[in-house]
């Protein structure tokens, strides 16, 4: 894959993130912090939470095609760097109480969960593209197929 | 070598005739081109040369410097490389799908989703094989009847 081709995949990354932290926030904040009330700048903190979650996602870059093996293993480092660069985001954080341990494990699970929706989320695109390749590949063997009948 | 070309009248049998002193290597190469613009490969199994009908080729992959033609059952060697098949195969509904696989877009049964972008091509036989993300792109194109290299 290309440079442009990746970045632009991560640029996608990011919003599909902005858009799946946001509701994070919402829900974790419901549950450990409903009364506390934000400024402005609170609409920031998706984007800044986004941008840096996908910084680890860099080290999925390759010029050739990566094995799956040599993939899953990418993917698992690149895991576990996104949840080291949320937890000391929440750590350096004032507004997040990081002193209590169900606010760390509830954002070391949302991080978890969002991980897993963005996967489901692309899973979702590329069956829709292959279910779309497959009726266009079945068009072009009609004719084939009268032709030996 | 000298080449001769003669034309011939229309109720006449079109003809290529070698005159060799030898059936050297190139002359093998010359002959598996005649036959690959027949509709046919030639291909080695257990030291037997065979003709494959293109039509019958599920897909054909380059491992070490060696071609290999994959038919329903059985695998062949080529002499050919793997540029010069997707050459020959132009407009037979081949389509490179990663570095080392041409794939016969008639034998393909369905597309499935793989891993990071990549598709697997689900074959008529039950093979799968890995399209790269890199030629989804031309895949695509292909399919819809947009495109050059598999000539449809």
């Amino acid at each position: 894959m290309s440079l442009k081709e990746f970045l632009m995949d991560k640029l996608m990354l990011f919003f599909t993130l902005s858009t799946l932290i946001t509701i994070g926030i919402w829900i974790l904040g419901s549950i450990l912090d409903a009364e506390t009330l934000f400024g402005y700048e609170a609409f920031l903190s998706p984007l800044m939470f986004a941008g840096a979650c996908v910084l680890p996602t860099l080290v999925t870059y390759s010029k050739q095609e990566l094995s799956v093996k040599q993939l899953i293993i990418r993917k698992i480092l690149q895991f576990f760097l996104i949840e080291a660069v949320v937890l000391c985001i929440a750590f350096c954080s004032e507004a997040i109480h990081t002193e209590e341990v169900r606010t760390v494990v509830m954002l070391a699970v949302s991080v978890c969960v969002i991980y897993a929706v963005v996967h489901v989320i692309e899973w979702v695109q590329d069956s829709l593209q292959a279910q779309k390749m497959t009726a266009e590949l079945l068009k072009l063997q009609e004719p084939e197929k009268e032709d030996r009948e | 070598m000298d080449i001769k070309v003669v034309k011939i009248n229309e109720d006449q049998e079109e003809q290529l005739i070698l005159r060799c002193h030898a059936v050297t290597e190139e002359m093998k190469e010359i002959i598996s081109f005649a036959r690959s613009r027949q509709g046919r490969l030639s291909g080695t199994r257990e030291d037997k040369q065979y003709e494959i009908p293109i039509l019958d080729v599920y897909y054909i992959e380059a491992v070490d410097n060696r071609t290999f033609l994959y038919t329903k059952q059985d695998v062949y060697e080529s002499r050919l490389k793997l540029y010069e098949l997707e050459e020959r195969l132009q407009g037979k509904h081949f389509l490179r799908i990663s570095k080392s696989v041409l794939l016969n877009l008639m034998k393909v049964e369905s597309i499935k989703p793989a891993l990071n972008g990549r598709f697997m091509a689900i074959l008529q036989s039950k093979e799968e094989v890995i399209i790269s993300r890199k030629y989804v792109k031309d895949l695509k194109m292909a399919l819809q009847g947009g495109r050059e290299r598999s000539g449809s």
